[in-house]
C-alpha cells in the first residue's frame, strides 16, 4: 500500500471529501502546521472539512509495504488511531474515518441544536431513525445505484466461489440458494446469458459466458421487485460480513462488499453496532 | 454588547468563554479545533461573526436576535456540508 493507493481508496470511499497529497498541502496555509509531519519522513493525505482550520490527517510510513497509519481529526485527541499498513487495516481505517467523522458531525448536530436533548445522524447524514416510508424512499432515490451494486456485489461473490475460497456455507446442498438467486439476478439484468449446465450448481462463473450486446437494465426486470432487490443486496452484505470476519475473500470482493455496506448506510436500511468493522445492524424496509 | 445569555438560551450544549468586557465570545464545538467566534463592535453597534477558519466573509447583524438567527443559519449549512461529505454518493455542491 503506498499513498497513491490510499488515495484512490479514500477517494472512492468519500468521493465528496477533497484529498490531497503533501506536495499540494505547503499551498493551504491553514495546513502548514501539518508541515512537520511530511518532513518527518511520512507520507500523509489531509482533507479540510468546509473550508474550515478542520482537518483530518493520515500519516503513513512510506518505506515498508507494510506500513503503518494513523489517522486524526485535528483538536480531536482520541480520535489518533494506528493500523499495521495490511490491507484488511485499511479497510478497518475507512470504517474507522466514517464513524470518526459521524462522530464529528454529531457533535455539531448537538452544539447547534436548540434541544439538549440528544439528536443523532446516520453514518451517511440520513437521520437513522426515520419512518420506513423515508427509509423507502431513500431506496428508491438510489435504485440506479442499487442494481449496480448487486450486480457488481453478485458476479464479485460468484468470481470468488470460482476462485474456490470457502464462501459457500451450504457446500454440500445441490445449490446455495443466495448463489442461485445472484445467477438469476445476473440473467435477468442480461449480465449472463444461460447458462451451459442446466444443473443448477451455480459455484463456477466460468459456466457463463458475459453478456456484452444486452444493457443491464432494472426496467427489463419487473419479476424483481425493490424489495427483493434490497433483501438480495442485504442478504449478499450479511456473507460479505461473515467472510469479511474470517478473512476469506479477494480484495475485489472486499471492495464491492464495503461499497454495499455504503450504500445500505446511505439508505438507512443497516447501522454499524458499537464502531466495529463487522458488526452491522440491519432494518426491514416494507413496500 | 453581547449578551451570552441569549447565545446560551439559544444554544443550550454550547459552552461559551467571553472576554472581559464582554466584546468577544469564543464558543468551541466539543473538543475540536472549530470555534465560533462572535465580536462586538462599538464603532457602528453592530455583532459579526465566523466560524473559525471559515474563509467566507464575516456575517454583520444589528440585533442578538439576528445574530441568532445567522448562527442558526450557518449551522445548518455547516451541518449540510457535514452530511455531503459524509455519503458515499458523489454529488455537485
Amino acid at each position: 500500500m503506498n499513498q497513491e493507493e490510499l488515495l484512490k481508496v479514500l477517494k472512492q470511499q468519500f468521493p465528496n471529501l477533497e484529498w490531497k497529497a503533501p506536495r499540494d498541502l505547503i499551498l493551504i496555509p491553514s495546513i502548514v502546521l501539518q508541515k512537520g509531519w511530511v518532513d518527518n519522513g511520512s507520507c500523509s493525505v489531509i482533507s479540510q472539512i468546509h473550508r474550515t482550520e478542520l482537518t483530518i490527517t493520515i500519516m503513513m510510513e512510506p518505506t515498508s509495504e507494510d506500513a503503518p497509519w494513523c489517522f486524526m481529526i485535528s483538536g480531536e485527541r482520541e480520535h489518533v488511531t494506528r493500523g499495521d499498513g495490511t490491507a484488511k487495516s485499511l479497510y478497518d481505517l475507512i470504517v474507522l474515518l466514517r464513524s470518526s467523522l459521524l462522530d464529528y458531525a454529531n457533535l455539531v448536530v448537538q452544539a447547534a441544536s436548540k434541544s439538549s436533548s440528544k439528536v443523532e445522524l446516520d453514518e451517511t447524514g440520513f437521520y437513522f431513525d426515520a419512518t420506513p416510508e423515508h427509509r423507502l424512499e431513500n431506496v428508491k432515490n438510489l435504485d440506479t445505484r442499487l442494481v449496480e451494486c448487486i450486480e457488481l456485489m453478485a458476479m464479485q461473490y460468484m468470481t470468488d466461489l470460482d476462485n474456490n475460497l470457502e464462501l459457500s456455507i451450504d457446500e454440500d446442498n445441490i445449490s446455495d440458494p443466495l448463489e442461485l438467486r445472484c445467477v438469476n439476478f445476473l440473467m435477468d439484468v442480461g449480465k449472463v446469458t444461460k447458462p451451459l449446465n442446466k444443473d443448477y450448481r451455480w459455484s463456477k462463473i466460468s459456466r457463463f459466458h458475459q453478456s456484452s450486446d444486452k444493457e443491464p437494465a432494472i426496467l427489463d426486470t419487473p419479476d424483481w421487485s425493490l424489495q427483493d432487490r434490497i433483501t438480495l443486496l442485504k442478504d449478499l452484505a450479511r456473507r460479505f460480513l461473515k467472510c469479511k470476519a474470517n478473512h476469506t475473500m479477494t480484495h475485489d470482493f472486499m471492495c464491492a462488499g464495503e461499497q454495499t455496506l455504503a450504500l445500505l448506510t446511505e439508505a438507512g436500511i443497516c447501522k454499524l453496532v458499537n464502531g466495529s468493522s463487522v458488526f452491522y445492524e440491519f432494518v426491514e424496509v416494507d413496500e | 454588547m453581547i449578551d451570552p445569555g441569549k447565545i446560551k438560551a439559544a444554544f443550550p450544549n454550547l459552552s461559551i468563554e467571553e472576554t472581559e468586557p464582554c466584546t468577544e465570545l469564543a464558543i468551541k464545538i466539543g473538543t475540536t479545533d472549530l470555534v465560533l467566534c462572535i465580536y462586538y463592535k462599538d464603532s457602528n453597534d453592530s455583532f459579526y461573526f465566523f466560524l473559525c477558519g471559515n474563509d467566507r466573509p464575516y456575517v454583520y447583524v444589528n440585533t442578538m436576535d439576528e445574530l441568532v438567527e445567522e448562527i442558526e443559519d450557518e449551522f445548518d449549512e455547516y451541518i449540510d456540508e457535514l452530511k455531503r461529505l459524509l455519503s458515499g454518493k458523489q454529488n455537485v455542491r
